[in-house]
């Protein structure tokens, strides 16, 4: 993904060398024209589609995460479609306002939902933490068919 | 409806219209990492509208990529590693898919 947010057809790697990763992986070894080194060419894998929960977005699609950006800024950028689910909707005044806050730019967006506790039961620092309980639930429920269609009910959405 | 600056119209979506952009079969990347910011709510709603085929590209998935693939919705993850991290272990509704062979696995760690 972070060749295909560039632009470009693979992405050259090194850290694969003196495992099976590669081989399995079948991925091909390129040799750098200026110095000679060899390394590991990762295709590019552009997603249809990239689905991020951000802290704050306006109506456009211009989101601010606080805290670590994980990859979500690459897989924005890779991806041919986003949609944002945010935590809150804020004007597009405090955006235009704070421009050096926003994390993925509105040009990239198709949708915004607002979704409050969108990341539950996993964490939203530093809104709110991982919910053991809800976690708990899940893993419990998801063992059969029927009880994974009552947690899709009963936690909704 | 303008956007207060007017630059275009509002992108705001309501959740189950959301869902239905993404089509049986897309290949779709979710956000955050392990059990942090992963848009869980979404993944719900891909479940409850019964998406098949969905092809899910992350280096490190958690309840996103278990739960999909206990719900059936997925034909292959791409992924680097998955976990529900120290305090619960393993993603093993996902094991249990690979382990039947119901869903194909490609490791990119």
């Amino acid at each position: 993904m972070q060749a295909a947010s560039l632009g470009i057809p693979f992405q050259p790697i090194r850290g694969l060398h003196g495992t099976d990763v590669a081989t399995a992986g079948g991925f091909a070894i390129v040799r750098d024209p200026y110095s000679g080194e060899e390394v590991y060419a990762i295709p590019r894998i552009r997603p249809d589609w990239a689905v991020l929960h951000v802290h704050e977005a306006d109506d456009q699609g211009n989101a601010r995460i606080y805290g670590s950006p994980g990859y979500d800024l690459v897989m924005a950028e890779a991806a041919a479609r986003v949609i944002l689910t945010a935590e809150r909707i804020i004007p597009g005044e405090e955006c235009a306002a704070h421009p050096e806050l926003t994390k993925v730019p509105g040009l990239f967006v198709t949708a915004v939902v607002r979704l409050p506790g969108g990341a539950s039961p996993c964490a939203c620092m530093p809104d709110y933490d991982v919910d053991p309980a809800g976690i708990a639930s899940y893993l419990d429920s998801a063992a059969s068919e029927a009880g994974l269609r009552a947690y899709l009910e009963r936690v909704n959405p | 409806m303008k956007s207060p600056q007017g630059i275009g119209p509002s992108k705001l979506t309501a959740l189950a219209d959301a869902g239905r952009l993404i089509p049986d079969g897309a290949s779709v990347t979710f956000g955050g990492v392990l059990l942090n910011r992963a848009p869980a709510a979404f993944v719900r709603e891909l479940a409850r509208q019964r998406r098949r085929g969905l092809r899910l590209v992350k280096p490190s998935p958690a309840y996103d990529l278990d739960l999909l693939s206990a719900a059936g919705c997925l034909a292959e993850a791409a992924i680097g590693i998955t976990t529900f991290e120290a305090r619960f272990g393993q993603s093993r509704h996902f094991r249990r898919q690979v382990e039947r062979g119901t869903l194909k696995v490609r490791e990119h760690s």
